[in-house]
């Protein structure tokens, strides 16, 4: 294991943090992710990318049942990350896990168009 | 709320990023309680953050003018537009983005187009219409004139939707 926690995202209206424990990342975001947020979500992605791939993790669990919104390029932001992990060979993969709220009615919508995307790695619960 | 009144906010300001959120938390409160619909209020959220971050991106200045209206007569409708000047150069890939949605056969299979060419484009996400239209469910048009450009979503609810 290179790292137990991935450095935070703390601004005043989106935070994540992501925890690694056994062969699982567990990230947890709060908040509004807005254009304020994108550039800080995409270094921090690559970041939970990178250190899951080194650490040999065999799951990433993000939980969104705390985030309010997300726009479009955050939204690119996950697009991106799944591409990058679906072009792996298979050995080093990880499986990708969504925590969504069922009353946010965008998160549905938005990830019932990602799991066809992230076909093969994402699965929605 | 009355069965037959038209509920609408009238927004001209000039955008920034900063202040979408702003805007966009005020209408989910403000017309939220008078759809009551969580769904169709969620729906409006998404189109009018993406319109407006839209507008603050690419306006050429002068302004904005946000519009957003309620009709709950039946079919019940919701209209929203933003009209701002743009830089003539965004026109042509904005007409065909508009265009290559409109035309979808499955807005799902267009939508996971989009989500691919979004993985791999360096500016922008080219999304944000995408979403509104397959998301959103939105129908999306293009007027534009001398004084601008207006992007307009209209969305029309035939049978109550679930709150």
């Amino acid at each position: 294991m290179t790292a137990t926690a991935l450095e935070p995202i703390d601004e005043s209206e989106f935070r994540a943090q992501g925890q690694f424990e056994d062969n699982r990342l567990s990230v947890y975001l709060w908040g509004n992710a807005d254009h304020r947020g994108t550039t800080l979500f995409d270094t921090f992605l690559a970041a939970a990318d990178r250190e899951s791939v080194a650490a040999g993790v065999k799951e990433v669990v993000v939980d969104f049942r705390q985030l309010m919104f997300m726009n479009s390029a955050c939204l690119k932001s996950l697009v991106t990350w799944l591409r990058r992990v679906q072009e792996r060979p298979p050995e080093r993969q990880y499986a990708i896990r969504f925590l969504q709220e069922p009353e946010a009615h965008w998160q549905v919508r938005s990830f019932s168009a990602l799991i066809a995307f992230g076909r093969g790695v994402l699965t929605v619960e | 709320m009355v069965a037959s009144e038209t509920h609408s906010v009238d927004l001209s300001f000039n955008p920034r990023l900063e202040s979408v959120t702003a805007v966009r938390r005020f209408l989910e409160v403000h017309l939220g309680k008078l759809m009551r619909d969580a769904k169709l209020t969620s729906r409006m959220a998404v189109t009018v953050h993406e319109l407006l971050e839209n507008a603050a991106k690419y306006s050429t200045g002068g302004g904005s003018r946000l519009h957003v209206e309620v009709d709950p007569a039946m079919p019940r409708t919701l209209s929203i537009s933003v009209a701002n000047n743009a830089d003539p150069r965004h026109l042509p890939e904005l007409r065909a983005t508009i265009d290559e949605l409109s035309s979808a056969g499955d807005p799902f299979d267009v939508y996971q187009r989009f989500l691919l060419r979004a993985a791999t484009r360096d500016e922008g996400s080219g999304l944000g219409l995408a979403r509104i239209c397959v998301e959103a469910q939105m129908d999306v048009s293009l007027e534009t004139s001398d004084q601008g450009i207006c992007v307009k979503a209209v969305a029309t609810l035939p049978t109550e939707s679930t709150k």
